[in-house]
């Protein structure tokens, strides 16, 4: 079981309860560090909470999703750990069909470890304005905060401020009526990035109510919201909005006045867009942003609704640094010579007639069969690389490189390093690497630093990897500890 | 009935059913990558990571199983009990192998990415480990037990809350 890779044993140990993982652990040094190194990913998987709680007492953890269960046993164990992040609170409460009130035990946590949570997740519990303050007030450094709106209730009551935060996030979602009255509670807090995911219609007033709400934030500077729900026209006057940041999800602005009329309150400032699928119109608009640098588009495969073509001027977008496009519809995109940096999941076709001044490329997905040769600009190439590719070929002008796999097993890899200028090698996942002197002995090769991951590095490739032309050899490894040498 | 050839890493080339190939999203990917469409029956898929016992193997169970529901999206998988007393008859017969071909066949649903024969691989080892001690557990997995006398005492005194139980 031990040569297995370290993500299938995780895999394989998820069906496990905490006991079976202590026995593991005592088995061997390897397993012992595996299960310590996973102790959250393990515990994630728990189903009974008492020992999910035991368990990660038992270690110096600080980042953990927590339920109430158990939450006496966890007080006792508790006071050596810093919670940062609490995650559905109040679950109790659904479960045990009670409402309006937010448990006493919830409370207890956040008394307990308040001064250390810096997230906070109200999904599930209902809970009253009142407990809301409390909670509030019991943390103190909370800088994200994530509440489903529909579950404040009493909202009847006399609103109360709720006390200054700065906060990094804050989301609202899903509600029926109360978006609005949820925003104004939170008028006293500096919001840096906001989420207003709603599944319902805005009207007009509220629109305007929300215009109104995100130009007293001053601090605001990301916004994620459904489009799709705004159905009606918006005049924007006087209006001026500095966002920087902004996230479109599950919309499809085609058409749309209201998008364009949206999208045109940031013309000014807007530096980063992140949009799954829009339109013509859009597409037109967007070389009215002189400060976009970064865009990230989301289309799908097989729709492909974004002809890049539509874009008349490409000079005036300036989208250099980041096109993240997920995947890559090279069928449907004109030459961008423009864009420097490409982050994408997959790569089915030649992409460098498309991207000819690219410097820098991050391919998520395993990779097949690919020829990067043809890149005169490339620099930095971060890959994927599949079982099954048969030839990988480098540009010669490429200076690092980061290639990964998972449990690569033949005696060669698909790629040689015969001229090029590459400064910087990482390899991940290579499992053994005996192969390495042959691939790196070439006397051209001025390879200054060569890092490698996950592999396993027995005395003999220890040996190998001492005599190679590089100037430095970094070894990380879950087999070893980091030794730089 | 369409079929498609693979080929594993011992060139043995097996013919089999598309919707059988098609349990693995590694095969399904391939396909759409490499351009092989339902017609291209001279093409052949190479998969040099799974010898041919193991292709056989694998073969043999996207045939069983090639009917059944897809399965649930990641997060109600996530949100999902872990249970492990769920093997059904013929999957535990299927299993019924030695651990170096157990471990091949996890590896080889790994890298074909077939949901159903990691998980119930993955149950199965994990089953091998429940309920049992340090030692029993060398035993089965054949585990060199490399910690100094003063490191298992240090691991088992982190972890005495589990056994005071």
């Amino acid at each position: 079981m031990n040569h297995l890779p370290e993500e299938l044993i995780i895999n394989i140990l998820s069906f496990n309860d905490p006991a079976d993982l202590v026995a593991l652990s005592l088995t061997c040094k390897l397993f012992s560090k595996i299960v310590n190194n996973n102790c959250d990913r393990l515990a994630a998987t728990f189903d009974r909470y008492t020992q999910k709680l035991d368990w990660i007492g038992s270690r110096k953890y600080k980042k953990i999703l927590i339920s109430t269960h158990g939450i006496e046993k966890f007080k006792e164990i508790g006071g050596k750990i810093a919670i940062t992040e609490i995650d559905e609170v109040g679950t109790s409460a659904v479960n045990s069909g009670t409402s309006n009130s937010f448990p006493e035990k919830s409370k207890n946590i956040l008394q307990t470890f308040g001064d250390h949570v810096e997230t906070l997740t109200i999904a599930k519990c209902e809970i009253t304005l009142e407990n809301l303050d409390i909670i509030l007030n019991l943390c103190k450094n909370l800088k994200n905060f994530n509440i489903e709106v529909s579950k404040i209730k009493n909202f009847d009551e006399k609103i109360k401020n709720l006390p200054t935060f700065n906060l990094k996030k804050l989301s609202i979602s899903q509600d029926e009526e109360n978006e609005l009255q949820a925003l104004k509670l939170f008028t006293k807090c500096e919001v840096k990035e906001l989420t207003l995911f709603t599944d319902i219609e805005v009207r007009h007033a509220e629109v305007q109510e929300i215009i109104k709400f995100l130009q007293s934030r001053n601090s605001l500077e990301m916004l994620k919201i459904n489009f799709e729900k705004f159905v009606f026209p918006i005049i924007f006057e006087n209006v001026y909005f500095p966002l920087k940041n902004l996230t479109i999800a599950k919309s499809e602005l085609d058409g749309s006045e209201n998008a364009e009329n949206f999208l045109s309150l940031f013309c000014d400032s807007l530096e980063f867009l992140e949009i799954d699928d829009f339109g013509d119109k859009i597409a037109r608009i967007l070389k009215n942003f002189l400060k976009l640098t970064k865009l990230s588009l989301n289309l799908d495969r097989k729709r492909a609704a974004l002809d890049f073509s539509v874009i008349p001027d490409y000079d005036y977008l300036y989208y250099r640094q980041l096109i993240d496009i997920t995947p890559l519809p090279v069928k449907y995109i004109n030459a961008l010579p423009q864009v420097e940096f490409l982050t994408t999941t997959n790569i089915c076709n030649n992409i460098v007639p498309y991207f000819p001044n690219l410097k820098k490329l991050i391919i998520h997905k395993n990779v097949c069969f690919v020829n990067l040769e043809p890149f005169t600009q490339l620099e930095f190439l971060d890959i994927n690389i599949c079982q099954c590719c048969k030839q990988f070929k480098i540009p010669k002008c490429l200076k690092y490189l980061k290639i990964t796999t998972e449990n690569f097993s033949r005696d060669l890899p698909p790629f040689c390093f015969d001229e090029t200028s590459l400064e910087e090698l990482t390899l991940e996942g290579f499992g053994k690497l005996n192969w390495i002197k042959e691939l790196l002995n070439d006397e051209k090769l001025n390879l200054k630093l060569l890092r490698i991951k996950g592999s396993q590095i027995d005395e003999e490739c220890r040996i190998i990897l001492n005599t190679l032309p590089v100037t430095l050899v970094e070894l990380q490894s879950s087999m070893m500890e980091k030794t730089i040498f | 009935m369409q079929t498609i050839k693979l080929q594993s890493s011992d060139n043995e080339i097996f013919e089999c059913d598309l919707a059988v190939a098609k349990c693995s999203a590694t095969i399904r990917t391939m396909l759409e990558d490499l351009g092989i469409d339902e017609n291209s029956e001279d093409e052949v898929v190479p998969l040099p990571n799974v010898n041919s016992a193991i292709l056989r193997k694998v073969i043999q169970f996207c045939t069983y199983h090639k009917d059944d529901p897809v399965p649930s999206s990641t997060d109600d998988d996530e949100n999902k009990e872990k249970r492990t007393d769920d093997i059904t008859s013929w999957d535990a017969d299927f299993l019924k192998v030695d651990q170096g071909t157990l471990f091949e066949l996890i590896l080889a649903a790994n890298y074909l990415d077939i949901r159903s024969l990691l998980d119930v691989t993955c149950k199965t080892v994990a089953n091998m480990i429940k309920g049992k001690t340090p030692d029993e557990i060398r035993k089965t997995f054949n585990i060199k037990n490399d910690f100094t006398p003063a490191e298992e005492e240090q691991v088992r005194k982190e972890n005495t809350w589990c056994e005071e139980k």
